[in-house]
């Protein structure tokens, strides 16, 4: 009878032991990483790498990687195909949107693209210094694609020349309700 | 002997994972905060009531409000958010987005808005999608969410109770 109990407690303690062995195994490989990547050490604009071995860093990036996940961006909506009649459904309105908003907020609208999912506009202000105060609006306004929007103004060489600069829209929500 | 032994192993076993898997999703992380904390840029805001109201008949109020980004509840982790407003105009509609102001450079990006819709009158949440901002790429941004409101539609105003973000 003794052996009994003893076997059952023996089973219990293991069986408890080997199960939260596996979830706590389980739940490593599968729990969202605690800091970014662009956290790690070294990948930082701005922070001693030695100072960080102890404590988290500030996530931060350096202007050649904000420009290099926006060509990215860019090149992602080019190497798209043109799916028609989508295409040019999204991009008359869009153009209709844009040129409303362009007589509002001082810009010119250059031209709009739509392909599968995404669109771009590419629009021209007066100078660096109007794109800054003015592409806030793009961002925020009401278009009657329901789009994502993404825009990154990069200095120029010369910041009193008219201003060109695209901004790109992810349109997956607006082709799934469709 | 054996069989009983090894039911209660196994038994133990699923007992201990159950546990420990209840108390992983009980981890999940949210924050709830009131419309105090966001920035008016536009609009007459009323603040004397119970929730951030709309005064002005002519312009929307537009809030631009802050979002915890911190190693309790990193931005690119947030699944889902709440924006709960009242609706006050039957022709115009209430507003939300989650947007992300860039680091280095100028420029940010938003997400689709969540709206109530034109002919909409009365209580809603608006939730839009965390898919297209907020991702691991752009940890360094900073996060925010812009919130517009109707103008005021009679004595009728539209008001922003609160946010709340869960990842």
């Amino acid at each position: 009878m003794k052996t009994q109990l003893l076997r059952g407690a023996v089973s219990v303690v293991l069986g408890l032991g080997s199960g939260l062995a596996i979830a706590f195994v389980w739940s490593s490989l599968h729990a969202p990483p605690s800091a970014p990547a662009s956290m790690a050490p070294g990948a930082l604009a701005g922070v001693d790498p030695a100072a960080s071995d102890s404590k988290p860093a500030e996530p931060l990036d350096t202007e050649a990687q904000a420009l290099a996940l926006w060509s990215s961006k860019l090149a992602e909506h080019a190497a798209e195909a043109i799916d028609e009649p989508w295409s040019s459904i999204a991009s008359r309105k869009l153009h209709v949107d844009l040129e409303q908003l362009a007589d509002e907020r001082g810009f010119s609208l250059t031209r709009t693209d739509c392909r599968t999912t995404s669109c771009s506009a590419t629009l021209r202000w007066p100078s660096y210094q109007a794109a800054i105060d003015g592409f806030s609006a793009l961002l925020h306004a009401g278009y009657q694609v329901s789009c994502a929007r993404r825009i990154t103004l990069p200095e120029p060489d010369d910041p009193d020349q008219p201003y060109d600069a695209t901004i790109l829209f992810d349109c997956s929500t607006d082709r799934r309700a469709m | 002997m054996i069989q009983r032994t090894r039911a209660l192993f196994v038994a133990s076993l699923c007992l201990a994972a159950i546990a420990a898997t209840t108390t992983s999703d009980a981890e999940a992380k949210w924050t709830r905060t009131t419309p105090w904390a966001c920035h008016i840029i536009q609009g007459t805001a009323l603040d004397t009531n119970w929730a951030l109201q709309n005064d002005s008949t002519t312009n929307e109020l537009v809030a631009l409000c802050p979002i915890v980004d911190s190693d309790y509840l990193l931005k690119q982790n947030l699944t889902r958010v709440n924006v709960h407003v009242r609706d006050g105009h039957g022709s115009a509609s209430a507003r939300a987005l989650l947007c992300e102001s860039n680091y280095t450079t100028a420029g940010g990006a938003c997400s689709a808005p969540a709206s109530s819709g034109d002919s909409f009158v009365g209580n809603t949440t608006l939730s839009p999608s965390t898919t297209n901002v907020w991702s691991t790429a752009t940890a360094a941004y900073f996060g925010y969410i812009y919130v517009a409101m109707p103008r005021k539609s009679g004595t009728s105003r539209s008001n922003f109770r609160g946010y709340w973000t869960e990842d």
